[in-house]
């Protein structure tokens, strides 16, 4: 389903120096995979997601999404197959705080193609535990409860993927378990592949397949033309 | 949720700053609602009293402006006046005849025709005398054919009728010649019925005469000024104290003040020798003569202001001048005014946006990430300055015209104009609501582009 080829991402740093900040030569997930990268903050983790979302465009390399490269997309085309394919939960949950949980969830819906589905909407919210508190603004729910409402807002266009960066970096040990069993059985039960990245040891230890960040990435040769 | 759902309920987020935007913008169009419903009973107004039912005033020489302000409007000071031989060159050789025969018992065979009566042909003539009050109204003394002959109204062809009582008669057996009629506002301010006294003055503190004129009239409300006046026969005006004109040689030469007092038996002196015989011509002058002429009406303009001491104007044509050159442009000025106070509103809207937008990079990037389009989330912040403007208009609108309702039965009363509550100053007040909501909308652009170039991994 996603194949990463040789994929390279630059940041020039204020003295004007170009770095090279992701280097993945080959990554792959397979239609409803669950995948996990572990590796320190500030190594490129979120760039990965980022660029795997179509939010930022590589420097070389492709990214191929259903035989699609999605590098080649134009912006808009990006736009389209994130709203259709990608679902994102946020390490801060980025919820909107003027709208409720349900509105969360369907905001999220209403740049795809399931503009009308409220059932879903509110299937996904009594999915994650929150059918009792689908009118609450986020300022009204929990911390675990809020990343519940994110997860829940990943799923709504039912994508082919999951991004899931850092779910439980904010989340009290408690719940951490509960939120990633609960991502992981309903990316399960959704058929939705997921690709998680952490720092976290205790995160870690819930999946199988696990890749340290620091053995996926490494220095490729680029050309700083594209800069 | 559509676009227009997300654009709301960021409104609703911001309910303060959305209402208080809202209410600027609201005041803003229902300000430009009631100058322009307001400037529409003006212009109404005016174009409805230039129809006075007569073509011409005739009066002293002077201003214009005054003269029409003075007979039309019964406004400003009066005029100088003229002889009444002067007001008989408008009438032909019988109707002379038959005045002469009236006032002093004898028909005079010989009698010419008017100098102007063949360019006045089959229209009339009319006599007028101002300068004297009923209370703080102004009294006109006329003939009983200002209420027979003219005519009012948009299309100057309502005939003027009475809510009580009838015409004030030239001579009748129980008031003699001192009958008279009062306007709707006059009868309403001064409690006036018919079979009251009213006892004429020269203003409002100044003396009083002692002879009464007794209402026999009280008029239906007419929307002109009409209202606002008291109308005495002019044969019991000259009778008056004071209205005799002084006698005069060939040269005009004052050689008198008028008749003297006489005194009574009571010792009180008074001019009631006349109250029984009508004043002479000679001793007649009247203000102003409405003049409804025939088909050569320059003709008699050119003829009277040939004459060193008569001017003729056009009623309409001076309305039309006061409309154009005073009325206009200060309507113009308070529009412009209002129209700037818009101008801020949208300004506001823009300031209430953009001061926004910067707690909100999050938010368009979290809606970004989630698959929204740089298109579709400029629509969201130009949806949301689009309907603080309409919420605006519309509750501007409607606060414009509930507030210019209630005033209706104030104007209804004072200027006969009806102000219904979904009437539109047209085509102005569309075009101005329209131009001020397109104002307003575009007011959102500067923060819908801005929305439009946030980075989104940067904002994440």
């Amino acid at each position: 389903m996603l194949k990463i080829t040789n994929l390279v991402k630059n940041y020039r740093d204020p003295d004007g120096n170009i770095n090279q900040i992701l280097g993945i030569k080959s990554f792959e997930i397979a239609a409803g995979q669950q995948r996990v990268i572990r590796g320190p903050s500030g190594g490129g983790k979120t760039t990965l997601l980022n660029l795997i979302a179509g939010i930022l465009t590589p420097d070389r390399g492709e990214i191929q999404f259903d035989g699609v490269d999605i590098c080649k997309l134009s912006e808009g085309g990006r736009d389209k197959f994130r709203s259709a394919k990608i679902g994102y939960v946020f390490q801060t949950f980025n919820l909107l705080a003027g709208f409720t949980a349900l509105e969360n969830v369907r905001l999220a819906m209403s740049f795809g193609k399931r503009k009308h589905d409220l059932a879903r909407a509110v299937s996904l919210l009594q999915r994650v535990g929150l059918g009792d508190r689908m009118h609450h603004r986020p300022s009204q729910l929990s911390v675990g409860q809020q990343q519940r409402v994110a997860a829940a807002r990943g799923l709504a266009n039912k994508p082919r993927l999951l991004l899931a960066d850092e779910p439980t970096a904010n989340v009290d040990p408690a719940n951490q378990a509960i939120i990633i069993d609960l991502i992981k059985s309903v990316c399960r039960d959704e058929q939705v592949a997921l690709l998680l990245v952490t720092h976290s040891d205790e995160v870690t230890a819930q999946f199988s397949d696990v890749i340290q960040f620091n053995e996926l990435n490494s220095v490729l040769p680029f050309n700083s033309s594209k800069v | 949720m559509n676009l227009f759902q997300i654009a709301w309920r960021n409104l609703r987020y911001r309910s303060l700053a959305s209402a208080l935007t809202i209410l600027s913008m609201a005041l803003g169009v229902a300000l430009c609602v009631i100058v322009l419903g307001i400037s529409g009973v003006i212009n109404r107004s005016l174009e409805r009293n230039s129809n006075v039912g007569y073509n011409l005033i005739v009066g002293s020489k002077g201003s214009a402006t005054q003269l029409v302000f003075n007979t039309v409007f019964y406004l400003s000071q009066p005029v100088e006046n003229l002889p009444y031989s002067y007001y008989m060159e408008f009438l032909n050789k019988s109707q002379r005849n038959a005045l002469h025969e009236k006032i002093s018992g004898q028909a005079n065979e010989d009698e010419p025709n008017g100098r102007y009566s063949f360019l006045v042909g089959d229209g009339f003539a009319i006599p007028v005398c101002l300068g004297d009050y009923i209370g703080e109204h102004r009294l006109v003394a006329t003939t009983p054919q200002f209420f027979n002959d003219l005519k009012y109204g948009d299309a100057g062809d309502e005939a003027y009728t009475f809510k009580a009582g009838r015409n004030f008669e030239d001579f009748s057996e129980q008031y003699g010649f001192f009958e008279a009629v009062v306007g709707s506002q006059v009868a309403a301010n001064m409690n006036l019925k018919l079979g009251d006294e009213i006892f004429a003055s020269h203003g409002p503190g100044n003396l009083v005469h002692e002879d009464a004129f007794t209402i026999v009239g009280i008029l239906a409300p007419t929307g002109t000024p009409n209202d606002r006046a008291a109308f005495a026969n002019i044969e019991g005006f000259f009778l008056l104290e004071g209205h005799t004109a002084p006698k005069r040689d060939d040269t005009g030469i004052e050689l008198d003040k008028g008749l003297p007092l006489i005194e009574t038996k009571n010792g009180e002196k008074t001019s009631s020798n006349l109250l029984t015989e009508r004043l002479p011509i000679e001793r007649r002058e009247v203000t102003g003569i409405l003049v409804r002429h025939g088909l050569i009406g320059a003709g008699l303009i050119r003829a009277v202001n040939k004459s060193k001491f008569a001017q003729a104007v056009s009623p309409i044509y001076e309305i039309t001048q006061l409309l154009e050159y005073f009325v206009r442009p200060v309507q113009a000025v308070l529009l412009l005014m209002t129209l700037m106070v818009c101008l801020v509103s949208a300004v506001s809207i823009l300031v209430s946006i953009y001061n926004s937008m910067n707690e909100r990079t999050r938010d368009i990037a979290v809606m970004r990430a989630l698959g929204a389009s740089r298109d579709q989330v400029m629509l969201i912040i130009f949806s949301e300055s689009l309907l603080i403007t309409l919420i605006g208009a519309c509750s501007g609108v409607v606060a414009g015209k509930i507030f210019t309702y209630c005033l209706s039965p104030i104007v209804e009363q004072r200027t006969g104009i009806k102000i219904p509550l979904l009437a539109f100053n047209m085509p102005y007040e569309p075009i101005v609501i329209g131009g001020l909501v397109l104002v307003g909308t575009l007011a959102g652009l500067i923060p819908a582009l801005l929305a439009y170039r946030t980075n989104v991994a940067r904002n994440l």
